[in-house]
């Protein structure tokens, strides 16, 4: 060649320049999806990939990421990392994390290639490649770190079976099942925006700087190499959501569908966070209230959504629930967790007078008043608080029916609709809206509880469960009375760490 | 695989002691097997069992449907109260 080219010029001849029109055969068979939605495309092709980042740079500067990490790893454990955290308790809501937070990297790859086989649109389509390996990517550095996690700590032998059959894991199955069964359009605004622009700055930020607080080197490493993909990501959701805005005004009303639906389905996919962040590290650098308050209010609600306006559209319909419940979220959802502490593979815990009291000063309005109780209740007896049967779960959610009405917090927030001469339980207004949009597709889901009641893996329950989930009974439960406790008592022993030193 | 739900007179139901959704145990409803021949009374026994509750208190079992309430009759067979399959139910203490 030779005139040198342009940025602009050049990435362009190497991504977008390389796709054709269908001759031999008609585009609609090639891509059936593409008008199933109603969504209307003009002139797409004038949309450009928000990054515009060729291959080959992807991969220097993907290699750069992975070999940093595996760096901060060998150096972690060449220094006894483990034994130096404040409060090893913190590994169980790493495992929360490993089964709820892995499976989704993985799905969402699938997702991605499936929204770029489906839209012809070159920006779209490249920009779903790029995350669609990066979502690998993220998938296999985290098991990665259990492996590595797994020399020290119980309950992530079996990994690929425990996050496979655990019940925890049926709410990001159902999430990622909802969106890879809708059209390609609304995987679109599911995963690039509601999940991706929207949430997963509160997923990555501040549990990350959790890891750091408790001394965590190794999962710091880990979030830090994938929070570094997110602004890719987030732009990709930004950039699509604003081209079928702008492409045709009959698009909004659909778009505005899907936020409603998609938001609260990210929301509440992202409970569990809220417990990662408020209850399992022992130093906790910020709450879920007020990493919700600026990275969902004030940048999504009060920056994104005033743009949007312009547009027609207005903030998710359930968006002021989900306000309203940033007081309540976090311990609802630990108290769901301390209910099946004995069946889940990551423990519970005691709370510490310095737990109870983090976490009155962060939530003065409803945490003695309304949680504390519950949490004392596990002083005398670490069982006392469980379920003494299987729970049932959201029809949307699949969460267990736990969430306490924000307006009236001693209530349960449970719908009720009916549907095909049934009646399904929903966990808030929001799973029961998006329930009723699409009973049919709800009324499929494989519901765990009803499979262990039915006996499909056994007749003694919860004990015949656990051959099923890949874990042993030892290794849930109380983290303080359990042998990981124990044995990681011993580890800070024979290193001198156990001392203690006073005064000056 | 097996599955109590295989066999046409088989059913299961959620019942949730009252007392726990209004005090800080916040407990939701737990999954019981019950067959459609059983009287309500028997039912209402299956639910106590379940909950593990105190067998010298009296309890009584309502139907929490989306549009209303209906307290369980003792000695009607389930099937004619209308009871179905993935019905959520409330115990209450007397
Ligand atoms: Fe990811
Ligand atoms: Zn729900």
């Amino acid at each position: 060649m030779a005139a040198r080219m342009g940025l602009k010029q050049k990435y362009h001849a190497m991504t977008r320049d390389l796709m054709w029109d269908s001759q031999e055969f008609d585009m609609k068979r090639v891509y059936p999806l593409i008008e199933k939605e109603g969504i209307i495309l003009k002139d797409p092709s004038r949309w450009e990939d928000p990054f515009r980042m060729a291959y080959n740079q992807y991969v220097k500067v993907q290699a750069e990421k992975d070999l940093l990490y595996h760096a901060v790893r060998n150096a972690f454990e060449a220094n006894e990392g483990h034994a130096k955290v404040v409060d090893a308790r913190w590994y169980e809501g790493v495992k929360a994390f490993a089964i709820a937070v892995q499976p989704a990297e993985y799905q969402a790859h699938r997702l991605m290639a499936y929204i770029g086989r489906n839209i012809p649109i070159e920006a779209i389509r490249f920009a779903t490649i790029n995350q669609c390996l990066d979502e690998l990517r993220h998938a296999q550095i985290e098991i990665k770190h259990y492996a590595h996690m797994s020399k020290k700590i119980d309950g992530l032998h079996a990994y690929a079976q425990t996050n496979e059959n655990l019940w925890f894991n049926t709410v990001t199955k159902s999430f990622f099942e909802d969106a890879l069964s809708a059209g390609p359009f609304e995987a679109l605004v599911a995963i690039a925006f509601s999940f991706e622009y929207v949430f997963t700055n509160i997923l990555f930020l501040p549990f990350a700087t959790s890891a750091a607080a408790v001394g965590d080197d190794n999962f710091v490493a880990v979030g830090k190499s994938v929070q570094s993909d997110e602004s890719r990501h987030m732009a990709l959701g930004m950039s699509a959501l604003k081209m079928l805005l702008e492409e045709d005004d009959r698009n909004v009303p659909i778009i505005q569908r899907w936020l409603d639906k998609w938001y609260w389905r990210a929301y509440r996919i992202f409970s569990v966070v809220a417990t990662l962040i408020d209850y399992y590290p022992r130093i906790r650098p910020i709450s879920w209230k007020r990493a919700f308050k600026t990275y969902v209010e004030d940048q999504v609600f009060e920056g994104l959504f005033k743009d949007f306006r312009k547009y027609g559209i207005r903030l998710p319909l359930h968006a002021e629930d989900s306000i309203k419940e940033k007081e309540h979220y976090s311990h609802a959802v630990m108290r769901i967790l301390n209910h099946a502490k004995h069946v889940n593979a990551f423990r519970g815990f005691r709370l510490h007078p310095d737990d109870y009291e983090w976490l009155s000063s962060e939530y003065p309005d409803t945490f003695e008043r309304y949680y504390a109780p519950f949490f004392r209740r596990m002083d005398d007896h670490v069982l006392a608080v469980a379920t003494p049967g299987i729970p049932a779960i959201c029809t949307v959610c699949q969460i267990p029916l736990e969430f306490p009405d924000p307006d009236n917090p001693t209530r349960f927030w449970t719908q009720y609709s009916e549907y095909n001469n049934k009646t399904y339980m929903t966990c808030s207004p929001g799973c029961k809206h998006i329930f009723e949009q699409e009973p049919h597709k709800y009324a499929q889901i494989w519901w765990p509880a009803e499979a262990y009641v039915s006996g499909e893996f056994g007749e003694n329950l919860p004990d015949d469960l656990f051959k099923y989930f890949g874990f042993a009974p030892e290794e849930a439960n109380e983290y303080y009375s359990s042998r990981d406790y124990e044995r990681w008592l011993q580890y800070r022993k024979q290193l001198g760490l156990d001392q203690i030193f006073t005064g000056r | 695989m097996p599955n109590y739900l295989k066999d046409s007179n088989h059913l299961l139901i959620w019942p949730v002691f009252k007392e726990v959704t209004e005090n800080d145990l916040f407990i939701c409803n737990i999954g019981v097997r019950a067959r459609y021949d059983m009287t309500g009374e028997e039912l209402l026994q299956a639910c106590v069992d379940a909950w593990q509750l105190d067998k010298d208190k009296k309890y009584r079992l309502r139907l929490i449907r989306p549009d209303q309430q209906v307290d369980i009759p003792p000695d009607t067979v389930i099937k004619e109260i209308g009871i179905r399959n993935g019905d959520p139910l409330e115990i209450i203490s007397c």
